[in-house]
């Protein structure tokens, strides 16, 4: 079982307000993601969705990939997005503790 | 040994750290198996004011494989949460805690348990067994918590729907292991003239002495364990066989948030821990792989069979022990290679009938996996008459069939590792006199000298009080 597939199992388990012999569903829009592939961001809107709040983590693993982990607590997805990354980077590199 | 603190990263973080799984038929009712997991090693019963507990952001599990192909065909996942009753006091308890809901417990802990299945398509099933389950406290003292077993040990035995039985909370560390020699260039101290650096012989010492742990101990129908819940009643099938390990989880991401203090999780649970059969990641697998294999499920361990096969304490000890153990420089010298297929088999693959005298099997389907393998048939052992070396020394429902938490496995391991099994696949193969009966020098020395073991559930014991436990005695020798 690769890493994604384990996280799976867990989710599975958080998912744990199913009913006895209910299937334990992973959500669609996180199906790509527990396969452990990146999807294209989304079209950048300076508009926050409804149900952002709070604190979010954006990782890294390798700026060349341009792909972005982004985590809230249970829960994460990768996107790619190539300005993104070149964006977070500039900030740092342009910054006076860089 | 076992798994305490087995690799560098665990080691830092020990509310996830397993210590040691047990997985053994009910000697009181033989159609119910007992699952124990212990975790956060070496817990110093005065170690307040903030005493041990579970963590609430790890998720705690115990695994079955009953297909054999070492992936979790069952896993009962366990989370905790923890509360503070009053916050304006540094208290673990504002007064003795006379049952385990008084709420002179400032800092009370729940759980819940779920239980995922794996259909063979590969879809997964979660029921939620039970929430708001409950822990006792920590053993503080007998000012805190009077009368520590009775007042908290019936009732932290909790149901979990039919035939099911449930217990987390601290407890005794039932290993025993000297663990002062044999991680002091594999010393055993009634060995130490024959040891390559000499020393005095002495007496054996427990490393776990005056230590406890934090278990879960879950009970279960057999039924439940089995590929399509049939009732495994013949000792040589495979399908009455099943394979158990525990694994913790963590959330990928971890950052200090000042604003609080704390720590805050964020992403998917990764796995940062695992133990199926003592000694695997703690003497087999070399320092450099360890913290990878503990976040690989068992189905992944055909990458570690080489150590297994090439042990590198198999290697140490006619070195360290110079004289003591020459078949065994000699096996290990073989051109070619001899790969040491009994520890493989106990290790990773189950042992086959035919190895063990056509008695029972361990063998699953041949996928190399660190699994405790328990053959479910094998009637239970009375523990009164059992013996802990287990089924080398003819307790077939010891380990390596499973393990009650009175085996002794680091002399079972020893004794392995230096020879004694490889007659079991190189029939030829003569065993060193210092392994083998009449000598049987080859031994850990120590026994359990924690409290003694309970014969009945959750079957550790009630753990070392704060108060009365002595602090170890320093030396500096």
């Amino acid at each position: 079982m690769n890493s994604s597939n384990r996280r799976t199992f867990i989710k599975a388990a958080g998912a744990g307000a199913a009913a006895v012999g209910a299937v334990a569903l992973v959500p669609s829009a996180t199906g790509s993601l527990a396969e452990g592939k990146a999807v294209t961001a989304a079209v950048p809107s300076a508009v926050l969705p409804a149900a952002a709040k709070g604190a979010m983590v954006a990782y890294i693993h390798d700026v060349s990939t341009g792909e972005v982990s982004v985590m809230v607590e249970g829960h994460e997805v990768t996107v790619t997005d190539h300005q993104l990354v070149a964006k977070i980077a500039h900030a740092l590199h342009s910054s006076n503790k860089a | 040994m076992s798994s305490h603190r087995e690799a560098p990263e665990i080691s830092k973080d020990p509310t996830a750290d397993n210590t040691d799984v047990y997985a053994f038929v009910d000697p009181a009712d033989p159609t119910k198996v007992n699952l124990i997991a212990n975790f956060n090693p070496f817990e110093i019963p005065y170690g307040g004011p903030n005493f041990s507990e579970f963590a609430d952001d790890v998720v705690y599990t115990i695994n079955i494989s009953n297909t054999g192909n070492g992936l979790p065909d069952i896993s009962y996942q366990f989370k905790f949460k923890t509360v503070i009753r009053n916050p304006a006091t540094f208290l673990y308890n504002t007064g003795p805690i006379t049952s385990i809901t008084s709420t002179a417990w400032n800092r009370p802990q729940t759980f819940s348990v779920t239980k995922v299945v794996r259909a063979a398509n590969g879809s997964l099933t979660s029921t939620v067994l039970g929430s708001n389950l409950l822990v006792p406290p920590c053993n503080v003292g007998a000012r805190s918590t009077p009368n520590y077993a009775a007042t908290y040990e019936t009732a932290a035995v909790q149901a979990l729907g039919t035939g099911r039985k449930v217990f987390a909370g601290q407890r005794s560390d039932p290993f025993f292991v000297d663990l002062g020699s044999i991680f002091d260039l594999a010393g055993l101290r009634a060995l130490n003239q024959a040891h390559l650096i000499k020393l005095p012989v002495v007496a054996a010492m427990n490393g776990l002495q005056g230590m406890n742990v934090h278990t879960i101990a879950l009970q279960v129908p057999k039924t439940e364990l089995t590929v399509g819940g049939t009732n495994p009643t013949s000792p040589t099938a495979s399908s009455s066989v099943i394979g158990v390990w525990s694994s913790t989880f963590r959330s990928r991401g971890r950052l200090f948030d000042s604003s609080t203090g704390t720590y805050k999780a964020f992403g998917d649970a990764v796995q940062v821990s695992r133990l199926g059969n003592p000694l695997f990641n703690e003497v087999i697998n070399p320092m450099a792989v360890k913290d990878k294999w503990n976040s690989l499920p068992p189905s992944a361990d055909s990458q570690y069979a080489q150590y297994v096969n090439t042990s590198e304490l198999a290697g140490l000890l006619p070195v360290l022990y110079p004289g003591a153990f020459p078949n065994l420089d000699a096996f290990n010298k073989s051109n070619p290679a001899k790969p040491r297929t009994d520890l493989n088999a106990i290790l990773l693959t189950g042992i086959p009938a035919s190895v063990l005298g056509g008695a029972f099997t361990t063998y699953q389907n041949g996928t190399p996996a660190d699994m405790l393998r328990l053959n479910m048939a094998v009637p239970p052992t009375p523990f009164a008459s059992a013996n802990k070396l287990g089924v080398l020394y003819g307790d077939v429902a010891g380990f390596p069939n499973g393990r009650r938490p009175l085996d002794d496995v680091t002399t079972i391991e020893l004794r392995a590792v230096a020879g004694l099994t490889i007659p079991l696949t190189y029939p030829t193969y003569q065993v060193d006199t210092i392994v083998k009966p009449p000598s049987d020098a080859v031994r850990d020395g120590t026994s359990n000298t924690n409290a003694p073991l309970p014969t009945k559930f959750p079957y550790v014991a009630t753990p070392a009080s704060g108060y009365a436990t002595k602090p170890p005695v320093p030396a500096t020798g």
